[in-house]
């Protein structure tokens, strides 16, 4: 399968309890897909948010949560978009239904084109949250050359200032190579961070995303396969046989 | 969310894009966790780093009180802010720094219709 092509990112503010909460403005197209997680700073019972947008409706489907309401934890999830045709300027939106109004919480929206999020692409989450660094998730491709798109919340608000991503198939997300796509922490709410693998190699086998940090710890992770399609037909112009009738052309 | 009273120094980071936003509080010991604003306290410093690699970005804050502010981060920004810098901006406590965003565009989303 080809590659998805990530477009950008787009996020909106982490460190508020206002709800809803729009990203920046983006633009989509035809063939793309846009994927969002977001993360609270703690879960409870009957936790549940809405993704949505501006201007036309894009159809957002919820696609993987890891919650752990038994104890405190935080909350993350993935969901996706497909649009159906070209729009400009929308900001995404996530809205919190239930929940604690005091909690903070954000989301990242990524956009890719050429890509797909139907079928038979994976998703993945924590079961348990990790405690022990490196706090990671594994994740199995469907398609070969997929983007993985992966999220991290902490509830313990660990300082992940000196954190190192895994690397898969050769990519390892850094803030300079921009495959880090954010990074937040409150030390009296959470920490969180969101990147993507571009290629994650070949479909069929385990992954393993999620970053290094500080013992004590208390992540849940999630992760989407964004799955690769052909680049759509692009018309190239007619050659034009008769070069003495362009030239005609030029000088009338 | 750490549980328990609030904490006696409040930390916190934003980084985006290569652009960075870190910030230290004091708690005020009275603001409850989890409660009105939550763990609220007097702002000490900000810093904000924009690589000189990057173009001009734009960091908005809308805070709790007061209007909305941006700082403009233009590229090889890297200052901290003081306290008594701070506060002669209008940023008193960690309440003002609320709705961090950052931006390519020097329009604060906080005051759009």
């Amino acid at each position: 399968m080809p590659t998805p092509t990530f477009v950008g990112s787009y996020n909106t503010a982490f460190n508020t309890a206002t709800s809803p909460k729009s990203s920046s403005a983006f633009d989509v197209a035809l063939g793309d897909v846009i994927a969002s997680i977001m993360a609270d700073e703690a879960a409870q019972t009957s936790e549940n948010y809405t993704w949505g947008n501006s201007g036309t409706g894009l159809t957002w489907v919820e696609q993987t949560q890891a919650t752990f309401v038994t104890s405190a934890d935080v909350f993350i999830q993935a969901a996706h978009a497909t649009p159906a045709g070209a729009q400009t300027s929308i900001t995404g939106t996530l809205t919190r239904n239930t929940g604690n109004a005091a909690h903070w919480f954000g989301a990242v929206f990524a956009r890719w084109s050429n890509a797909t999020m139907t079928g038979v692409v994976a998703g993945a989450r924590s079961t348990t949250p990790d405690t022990a660094s490196p706090y990671t998730l594994s994740i199995t491709p469907v398609l070969n050359n997929s983007a993985i798109f992966y999220g991290i919340a902490d509830f313990s608000a660990s300082d992940f200032t000196s954190r190192v991503h895994s690397t898969v198939n050769g990519f390892t997300p850094t803030v300079g190579n921009g495959l880090e796509l954010a990074y937040f922490r409150d030390s009296a709410h959470y920490s969180a961070c969101w990147a993507y693998i571009p290629d994650a190699g070949a479909g069929g086998a385990a992954k393993t995303v999620g970053i290094t940090g500080p013992a004590g710890g208390d992540t849940l992770l999630v992760a989407v396969e964004i799955g690769g399609v052909a680049a759509a037909a692009t018309r190239t112009p007619a050659k034009v046989y008769n070069r003495a009738a362009l030239n005609r052309a030029y000088y009338l | 969310m750490p549980t328990g009273p609030c904490p006696a120094n409040i930390d916190g980071e934003l980084s985006i894009n290569g652009v960075r936003v870190i910030y230290h509080s004091t708690w005020d010991g009275t603001s409850v966790r989890n409660v009105g604003a939550g763990c609220t306290g007097p702002l000490v410093s900000v810093r904000a780093i924009n690589p000189a690699n990057n173009p001009t970005k734009y960091a908005h804050f809308r805070g709790r009180r007061g209007q909305p502010r941006t700082l403009v981060l233009t590229p090889g920004f890297d200052q901290t802010f003081t306290q008594p810098q701070l506060g002669n901006n209008g940023f008193t406590d960690n309440t003002d720094l609320e709705d961090l965003v950052i931006t390519n565009s020097p329009d604060n989303p906080s005051l759009k219709a």
